[in-house]
């Protein structure tokens, strides 16, 4: 047993209101250089939708994350010679298109602009090339266009879907969509960093968050292939793979990661896991179907005093322990089973996990005006206006058996929360869900109390800071920001 | 003014691609790759930068071997049919530069284009003096044929003795005007390499042929500086099998990337001592060509002998040939088979009484000087000797040609 530590988050899905709150956050603190404009390395994308950049989850167009060929688990990109032969054009690059052209206005038109008949107005100039736009594409262009032909029309999880359920999705009646935050998953068996030819992407072992080396970058762009979610970006500007970096310099200094702190509905969870590094490979390598519980396997419980006395060896301190027993993380994860990981059959094990959204309330108006929900408050799994196959997609790899474990616990936990305030529920249908969805009314009450009363002490849990582990209190991070970027002792200039 | 640009700016340049290139790389490592601007412009690219890499990398192969393996290189083109073959993949091949570099300066060009906005002054100057260079190569192929010839007796002995530190342009001082810009502009290239983006040659990642997929870097040492006190007893509690076969592997891919590293170097640098000791001095040495008898008198015979210092593994490679011609009872002239043109090799027509050059059609008469043709000079002679009855001839690197 090789006990890791690995800073994880949980994003409850039923909570976030699509504000995009947390991508501006991230944007203003990391990604307002020029070269950068485009990246967000928080987004939120609504799904059903073809996401950011467009039609990422497209493997067979983009080749991201691993694959088990011959029993042996490999990058789906290429060999390692063939990536060599491919560094003079990478084939699999996605283009600034399927992101999008960044862009700003020409504002000054409005103060300079002479004495004339008509309203001076500003126009939108390429932030690449300084001309003038037409702008075609921005971020989150399919903001909220659930049932759109454009957009949720081409979402890949809908492959599967049968023809009829299909239909459903894009009925006016019934359209339907939910918001899906996405920053990378700092996995635990990165295709980006195996994809790297020059070996400047790696995971720290102290936490497990990934980072490219600004300094060993040279610019090959195969970890942007490699990912399958598309979370390393390009910068046109310095020639460096850049990606989200979970606002390490924040939380060496005890502070929650921007995108977190902002967050409007309270959906994210922080804390850490114990994971078993030995068992990265086999996990990897395992069916599609399996895939969901093996990861769940692998992280440890920090409650067993084996694990404990192997993460001691291993070098993890007390305080790093005693935070992991505290960690959301693990209880949404581990202990109740009901957070999961998105795309795993990508195989790049990644650690961040997402409560399902709950299906939304079927309304309808009643003839004198007023609001009545269905009858079947809550809806059911029967009738759900997202079918369970479309997130069985997302979250398990196609596996609807899974998701409808992790759905028949939340949906007991409404009824019986339900039952318990407004009482319009009967006990004993109740007692039947919580006995069907494998659980018991303390931990349903658990789930709650985390859901939806936590404070944000129970949210994000951290080891407490240790000077002696802080490596960026000594450097003022943030002092080049505006100049091209953190962290670097010169300035990040390429010169001529 | 030609001692300069084939002795000092050679020296120049090379020092200064080693010195910058250092120092760029321990200073600057930031700016140390190559500013792809395939994310912003991927169409065009691909028709310029494909053609351009693989191009460039098999012609640079090509004009490095035969100054690595000169003899090999020329009993190689020898042959007829090889040389025919290899002159024409290689302007094949130039042209497939020229595609891809005009390509990849094209894309640059427009205004608004968002390939010209990322286009350093640096890059505009690197791209002319690599277009120049290729375009100049594909004019060298199609209008001084034979080049793969003729390269191996005038760039390749200059060469040469640039990495000997003997330098010697005497071989290409001569040269027309066009072909020694197109070796000025290559050593301009070196000279270019640590201020542009060209040092992205020497960041290729060959180490990712071998390296583990996944990288883990600990800030800290991963074990702690006291080791915990373990509540179970020692025999009970098992190693780590993990951290240890973790570490052995590391240890092993350690070691296994130093011998890889050192029979690179020893490959490398072997001959390269060998060349800076062992050439100094200008072997002679005579050798026999058989008994006088067998050759009679007033005809050429083509002879063939070891040369003066033949390598243990050069094989039929240490094999060099003259022309013998017995003129009395006594007298014999040996010729350098070597067109005092660009090189190449002459044959003698027993028909006619002359000699004549494959290649751009010199002509010699019987007793080595030039009847018509390019040729500057007589063809040049190595001494002969008659020692008990058998024919020598004093082997020693002749000037191949005069220009």
């Amino acid at each position: 047993m090789n006990v890791r530590v690995q800073v994880s988050m949980v994003f409850h899905l039923d909570k976030c209101i699509g504000c995009h709150t947390c991508s501006l956050a991230c944007k203003n603190l990391w990604t307002s250089r020029p070269g950068t404009e485009y990246m967000w390395w928080n987004n939120v994308e609504t799904k059903p939708g073809t996401g950011y950049p467009t039609l990422y989850e497209d493997q067979e167009e983009y080749r991201g994350g691993w694959e088990v060929k011959d029993g042996d688990l490999r990058l789906k990109l290429n060999t390692r010679a063939g990536e060599l032969l491919n560094i003079a054009y990478n084939p699999r690059l996605p283009s600034l298109d399927d992101y999008y052209e960044p862009w700003t206005y020409t504002y000054g038109d409005l103060i300079d602009a002479p004495p004339q008949e008509d309203q001076p107005v500003f126009k939108p100039v390429s932030l690449v090339t300084g001309n003038e736009m037409e702008v075609e594409a921005g971020p989150n262009w399919d903001d909220d266009l659930g049932g759109s032909s454009i957009y949720a029309a081409n979402d890949p999880n809908l492959s599967s879907l049968s023809e009829e359920q299909r239909q459903q999705l894009f009925n006016v009646e019934r359209v339907v969509f939910f918001y899906l935050p996405r920053i990378c998953n700092h996995c635990m068996n990165p295709s980006c960093v195996a994809a790297c030819p020059a070996g400047a992407i790696y995971k720290r072992g102290e936490d497990g968050i990934v980072l490219v080396s600004q300094e060993k970058c040279m610019g090959w762009r195969m970890c942007v292939s490699g990912c399958p979610y598309k979370k390393v970006y390009y910068n046109w500007e310095t020639g460096k793979s850049e990606k989200c970096i979970l606002c390490y310099p924040r939380l060496e200094t005890g502070q929650a990661p921007a995108c977190m702190h902002s967050c409007v509905g309270r959906i994210r969870y922080l804390g850490v896991l114990l994971y078993d590094a030995d068992r990265i490979h086999s996990t990897a390598s395992r069916p599609d179907h399996e895939l969901v519980e093996a990861q769940r396997e692998m992280i440890l419980d920090p409650f067993d005093p084996e694990v404990v006395r192997h993460a001691k060896a291993n070098g993890v301190g007390d305080h790093v322990i005693d935070s992991a027993r505290k960690s959301p993380v693990f209880k949404f994860v581990k202990k109740w089973k009901i957070a999961l990981p998105l795309h795993p059959e990508f195989r790049t094990l990644p650690m961040l996990f997402y409560v399902p959204p709950l299906l939304p309330v079927t309304g309808f108006m009643t003839d004198d005006g007023l609001y009545e929900s269905s009858s079947d408050f809550f809806s059911s799994l029967e009738n759900a206006r997202l079918p369970m196959r479309y997130m069985a997609n997302l979250f398990t790899a196609g596996d609807e058996e899974q998701v409808i474990r992790v759905y028949r616990k939340l949906m007991a936990g409404r009824y019986y929360k339900r039952a318990q305030t407004v009482g319009d529920f009967d006990g004993a249908q109740v007692a039947k869900m919580i006995a069907e969805a494998e659980t018991t009314a303390e931990e349903l009450e658990e789930i709650y109390e985390l859901s939806s009363l936590a404070g944000f002490d129970e949210r994000f849990v951290i080891p407490p800071f240790s000077r002696e582990a802080a490596i960026e209190l000594v450097q003022i991070t943030q002092v080049r920001q505006e100049g091209g970027g953190m962290g670097f002792i010169h300035e990040p200039r390429r010169g001529l | 003014m030609q001692a300069f640009f084939f002795i000092a700016f050679p020296y120049i340049a090379l020092i200064l691609a080693v010195g910058v290139g250092l120092y760029r790389y321990f200073s600057h490592r930031f700016t140390y790759s190559s500013l792809s601007s395939q994310l912003l412009e991927k169409r065009q690219l691909f028709w310029g930068s494909v053609p351009w890499h693989y191009g460039i990398t098999l012609i640079l192969f090509a004009h490095l071997l035969p100054v690595i393996f000169p003899a090999a290189a020329g009993a190689i083109l020898g042959n007829h049919t090889r040389l025919v073959v290899l002159e024409l993949t290689g302007l094949a091949l130039g042209l497939y530069c020229v595609f891809g570099i005009v390509g990849l300066v094209a894309r640059r060009v427009p205004t608004g284009s968002a390939a010209r906005a990322v286009t350093s002054p640096m890059d505009w100057i690197l791209l002319l003096v690599l277009a120049y260079q290729t375009l100049s190569g594909v004019g060298i192929a199609l209008f001084e044929r034979w080049g793969a010839a003729w390269y191996l007796s005038t760039a390749v002995p200059w060469l040469r003795s640039l990495v000997r530190l003997h330098p010697d342009a005497s071989t290409v001082i001569g040269l027309p005007v066009f072909i020694q810009t197109h070796f000025i502009s290559g050593f301009l290239v070196i000279l270019l390499f640590p201020f542009t983006r060209l040092v992205h040659v020497f960041a290729i990642p060959i180490e990712y042929l071998w390296r583990p997929y996944q990288v883990v870097v600990w800030n800290h040492d991963p074990q702690p500086p006291h080791a915990p006190v373990s509540p179970v007893p020692v025999a009970a509690m098992p190693p780590t099998p993990s951290e240890s076969t973790d570490k052995e592997r590391r240890q092993l891919l350690a070691r296994l990337s130093i011998i890889a590293g050192g029979i690179t170097a020893a490959i490398v640098g072997i001959p390269s001592i060998g060349f800076l000791l062992g050439l100094r001095k200008t072997p002679e040495t005579w050798r026999s060509l058989g008994p006088v008898d067998s050759f009679p008198v007033g005809e050429t015979t083509a002879v063939s002998f070891l040369d003066s210092s033949p390598l243990p593994w050069a094989g039929v490679t240490a094999k060099t040939a003259a022309w013998l011609r017995r003129e009395g009872p006594e007298q014999f002239i040996a010729f350098s088979i070597n067109c005092t043109h660009l090189g190449c090799p002459v044959r003698w027509l027993p028909n006619a009484n002359l000699f004549m050059c494959p290649c751009h059609g010199g002509v010699f008469y019987k007793d080595g000087t030039v009847a018509s043709g390019p040729p500057p000079k007589p063809l040049a002679t190595y001494p002969v000797r008659i020692r008990e009855g058998a024919v020598e001839i004093l082997t020693s690197p002749l000037p191949i040609t005069t220009v």
